[in-house]
C-alpha cells in the first residue's frame, strides 16, 4: 500500500511539472521598453526588444508601428515579429509630449489591467518625440538605459521616489496629481531635465531638477539630493554659490483649517553636508556655519512657498494637498478643493543642520 | 447511527488550528480588500473587527451545540435526532450540498487565479484533473492526512505573508485612514455582511468535532486561531489601505498580490509568481477538508462509503469546472456562495442553538419529572 502510494505521488509531481508552457528567452520577444507618440489622430508605438545572440551581448532592435489607439499597437507588433511577444520584463514606457499633453489615461489604464506588468516599472515623458530619446540609447546597447538612470536618479540624485504604483497611487487616488521624470537631449546625450507635472492624465508643466529637489523634500527622505543655495556677503554685489548635500530629511504636515479656502503648515528638518563654498566662509567657526544654516533655512521656505504657487497657478497637486485636507475633513469634495485651491495657505518653516563640512580646510 | 470514533483517527485539541485556519483562508485573502471597501470605504476596517466578534460568537455557539450531549456530536446525526427522518435527511443532504459548493467555488478561483497570472491560454482540463487526483489522494488518506496536509499549508502561507509586512513598510501611507469615521454604521454592517465570506470554513468544525481527542479542550485553540485569522486578515486590509490609494484600490482585482509584486529580491523579480505557486498546497488543503467533510456527511447521513461519494464529487468538480468559465459566471458562482454562506453561518448554526437548548431543556424538565 505505502508502496503504492509513493509511485502516486511521484507519478502526480512529474503531471505538475508538464503544465508549464515553456519559453526559452531566444523564442520569445521580450519588450524591454515602450514609447507612444501621437501621430496625427492616431499614435505611434515604438518597442525595443532585445536579442540576445551571444552571452553578455545584446543588439537592440527597434519596432515602431502605427496604430489607432494604444489597444490596437500589441497585434501590429505581432504582425513584425517572428517570436511570441512578452511584456514580463517591460521596465520602462516613455511618452512623447504631444501625446502626453492629449493624455495618457488610456495607456495607464492599460498597464494596470496587464498582470505581468511589474508595479517597479517606470514611466517618462520627453520633450519632444519619445521615438528620438529612443533612439539615443539604441547606440546605448542598453534596453534599460532610461530606467536605470530613473533609478540612478532616485537614488543619488533629486528626483522623488516613484514608479508604476507610485504613478498609479496619484493618478487614482484624490487629491494628488501625477508627476513623472522629464527627459531631454542635451548634446545627443539624454539628460532628466526636471519633473513633468501632471493634471489628471494630461501634462500640465515641467518643473527643473532643482524644484524636482524640493518636491522630494515634501515628499519623502531627500537622502543624496544636493542643490546649489546662493548666499551673498556683507558687501558684495553678486551672490555666491555653494553645493549642499542632502544627507536626510523628513517633513511633518499639518492642517490648521480645512477651509474653504485650507491652510496648512509644512515643517521641515533637514540635514545637510556643506562642503564647496565661497573661499570667505570659514567651515570651521561655529558662528559661519550658523549663519550658513540661517541662509540656507530661509532659502528653503522661500523657495518651497515659490513651488507651491507654481503648483497653485498650474492648477497641479503633486504634494497631495488635497489628500491631506481630505485626511482631516469629515466630508471633502475633490472639485470643491480644487475651486479653491488657489487660495491654499502654506505656511513653511525649515530647520537645517549642517552635519558634514569638507575633510580638508 | 452513532459511530464512535476510534483514538487512532482523532487528533490532538491543538491541532484543530491547522484545518480550522486552512478552511478559512483561502484565495479570498488575495481579494477581499477590493469587494471589502466598496461600502465603507476606507472605514472598512471597523467591518472586520465587528465580523470577527460575530464569528467568536457564532464560534462559541458551534461548541454548544456539538457538546450537546457527553460524547462529541456532529451535525449531520443532531439533524436527524432534532428533525426526524424526513426533515433530517434533508438538511443534511443540503448541508453537504452546501460543503461539496463551497468545495467548488475554492477550486474554481484558484484556477482562474492561475489562468490570469500564470498562463492565459492554457486548457484547464489537465490542470484541473491534475488537482482532482492530488485531492483524491489526500482525502482518502482520512482526516489525519488532511489535517497534516493542513499543516504545511498553514506554514506555507506564513512564509508568504510575513515577509510581506515587512517589506511593504516604506510604501505606507498611514494619512490615508484618516477621517478615522466618514461612513455610515448602514455602510459599515454592508462591508461586515461582504466581510462574512473570507470567514466562512470554521463550520467544517460541526462535523470534525468528534474527531478531537478531548473536544471540550479545543474550544480556547479554536477561538484562539479565529482571533488570529481577524487579525491577519486586518493586517492584510490596513495594508492594503496605506498601500493604495481609495481609488487606485477600486481598479486592482488581487490587491494582495500587487502589494507583493512591488517587491524585487535577488534572483527573483516577481515574488508573486513564487506566492502563487505556494498557495496551491493551501487551495489543495482547503478543498480536501471541505470534501472530507461532505464525504463524511454523506456517509454518516446516507450510508454511502467515502471512496464513491468522493469520486462522484470529484467527476462533477472537473466537468463544472470545464463548463464554467468566463469571470463573470465565476464572480456569479462565488457570490451565491458567499450569500448562502451568511445564512447558513448567521441563520442555521443560531436555529441550531436555539433548537438544542430547547430539546435539552425540555430533557431536563421531563428528567426533572421522572425523578420527582
Amino acid at each position: 500500500m505505502n508502496v503504492r502510494k509513493t509511485f502516486l505521488l511521484i507519478l502526480l509531481s512529474t503531471l505538475i511539472s508538464a503544465c508549464g508552457n515553456q519559453s526559452i528567452v531566444n523564442d520569445i520577444k521580450l519588450v524591454q521598453t515602450v514609447g507612444y507618440d501621437a501621430v496625427g489622430d492616431g499614435m505611434r508605438n515604438a518597442s525595443i526588444i532585445a536579442n540576445y545572440e551571444e552571452t553578455g551581448k545584446s543588439k537592440l532592435e527597434f519596432y515602431v508601428t502605427e496604430s489607432n489607439t494604444v489597444y490596437d499597437s500589441l497585434p501590429r507588433l505581432q504582425t513584425k515579429l517572428d517570436f511570441p511577444i512578452e511584456h514580463g520584463q517591460m521596465r520602462m514606457a516613455l511618452f512623447g509630449e504631444t501625446y502626453a499633453r492629449r493624455g495618457i489615461g488610456i495607456a495607464i489604464s492599460t498597464l494596470i489591467r496587464h498582470p505581468v506588468i511589474s508595479y517597479r516599472m517606470h514611466m517618462g515623458v520627453a520633450d519632444r518625440d519619445a521615438l528620438d530619446i529612443l533612439n539615443v540609447t539604441e547606440s546605448k546597447r542598453d534596453p534599460y538605459f532610461l530606467f536605470d538612470m530613473i533609478e540612478n536618479n532616485i537614488r543619488r540624485g533629486n528626483l522623488p521616489v516613484m514608479n508604476l504604483h507610485v504613478a498609479f497611487f496619484n493618478f487614482f487616488g484624490e487629491g494628488r496629481d501625477v508627476f513623472l521624470p522629464y527627459f531631454t537631449m542635451e548634446r545627443g546625450e539624454i539628460k532628466i531635465d526636471g519633473l513633468a507635472l501632471f493634471k489628471g492624465d494630461k501634462f500640465k508643466t515641467a518643473i527643473s531638477i532643482r524644484d524636482a529637489f524640493l518636491l522630494k523634500m515634501l515628499l519623502n527622505n531627500s537622502k543624496n539630493g544636493s542643490i546649489m543655495v546662493p548666499i551673498k556677503g556683507s558687501n558684495q554685489e553678486r551672490a555666491d554659490f555653494f553645493l549642499m548635500n542632502s544627507l536626510g530629511s523628513k517633513s511633518t504636515f499639518k492642517v490648521i483649517r480645512t477651509g474653504p479656502p485650507a491652510s496648512v503648515s509644512i515643517r521641515l528638518k533637514l540635514k545637510a553636508q556643506v562642503r564647496d563654498t565661497p573661499t570667505w566662509i570659514d567651515l570651521t567657526s561655529e558662528q559661519q556655519l550658523a549663519s550658513l544654516e540661517k541662509t540656507m533655512e530661509a532659502y528653503f521656505e522661500e523657495e518651497i512657498q515659490r513651488f507651491v504657487s507654481l503648483c497653485k497657478i498650474n492648477n497641479v497637486d503633486p504634494v497631495g494637498f488635497g489628500d491631506l485636507v481630505r485626511s482631516k475633513s469629515y466630508k471633502w469634495d475633490a472639485r470643491d478643493f480644487e475651486n479653491h485651491y488657489g487660495a491654499l495657505k502654506a505656511t513653511v518653516s525649515v530647520k537645517v543642520t549642517i552635519v558634514q563640512t569638507s575633510a580638508g580646510q | 447511527m452513532r459511530n464512535e470514533i476510534s483514538e487512532e483517527y482523532r487528533i490532538s485539541p491543538y491541532f484543530i488550528i491547522f484545518p480550522l485556519y486552512v478552511s478559512m483562508v483561502g484565495v479570498g485573502v488575495l481579494t477581499f480588500q477590493r469587494t471589502l471597501i466598496e461600502h465603507a470605504g476606507y472605514n472598512a476596517w471597523i467591518s472586520v473587527i465587528l465580523t470577527g466578534i460575530s464569528i467568536h460568537l457564532i464560534l462559541w455557539m458551534i461548541y454548544k451545540i456539538t457538546s450537546f450531549n457527553r460524547v462529541g456530536q456532529e451535525i449531520i446525526t443532531l439533524n436527524h435526532t432534532l428533525f426526524g427522518s424526513v426533515f433530517g435527511h434533508l438538511l443534511n443532504a443540503a448541508v453537504v450540498l452546501y460543503f461539496v459548493y463551497g468545495a467548488f467555488v475554492k477550486f474554481k478561483v484558484y484556477i482562474e487565479l492561475i489562468e490570469v497570472w500564470f498562463f492565459t491560454g492554457m486548457n484547464i482540463l489537465p490542470l484541473s484533473i491534475v488537482m482532482v487526483l492530488l485531492i483524491y489522494y489526500a482525502v482518502s488518506g482520512g482526516f489525519r492526512s488532511v489535517t497534516g496536509l493542513c499543516v504545511w499549508a498553514t506554514f506555507l502561507s506564513f512564509a508568504s505573508i510575513i515577509p510581506q509586512v515587512g517589506l511593504a513598510l516604506p510604501y505606507m501611507h498611514p494619512l490615508n485612514l484618516l477621517p478615522l469615521l466618514n461612513h455610515s454604521a448602514t455602510d459599515i454592517f454592508l462591508s461586515s455582511k461582504s466581510m462574512v465570506f473570507e470567514f466562512l470554513g470554521f463550520e467544517t468544525l460541526l462535523f470534525f468535532y468528534p474527531f478531537i481527542k478531548t473536544p471540550a479542550k479545543s474550544q480556547k485553540w479554536a477561538h484562539m486561531i479565529v482571533m488570529f485569522v481577524t487579525l491577519l486578515y486586518l493586517i492584510l486590509l490596513l495594508m492594503a489601505l496605506m498601500f493604495f490609494s481609495e481609488g487606485e484600490l477600486r481598479h486592482s482585482i488581487w490587491p494582495t498580490i500587487d502589494m507583493i509584486s512591488i517587491f524585487e529580491v535577488p534572483l527573483l523579480q516577481r515574488l508573486e509568481y513564487f506566492f502563487i505557486s505556494l498557495w496551491f498546497i493551501k487551495t489543495i488543503a482547503g478543498i480536501c477538508i471541505y470534501l472530507w467533510v461532505a464525504c463524511r456527511g454523506i456517509k454518516t447521513a446516507f450510508r454511502m462509503r467515502q471512496r464513491h461519494s468522493l469520486i462522484g464529487i470529484l467527476i462533477a468538480m472537473v466537468t463544472l469546472n470545464y463548463f464554467i468559465a468566463d469571470h463573470r459566471s465565476v464572480e456569479r458562482v462565488s457570490e451565491l456562495y458567499s450569500t448562502v454562506g451568511f445564512y447558513f453561518i448567521y441563520a442555521y448554526i443560531p436555529f441550531m442553538f436555539v433548537c438544542v437548548l430547547i430539546s435539552r431543556r425540555r430533557a431536563r424538565h421531563f428528567g426533572n419529572r421522572g425523578s420527582a
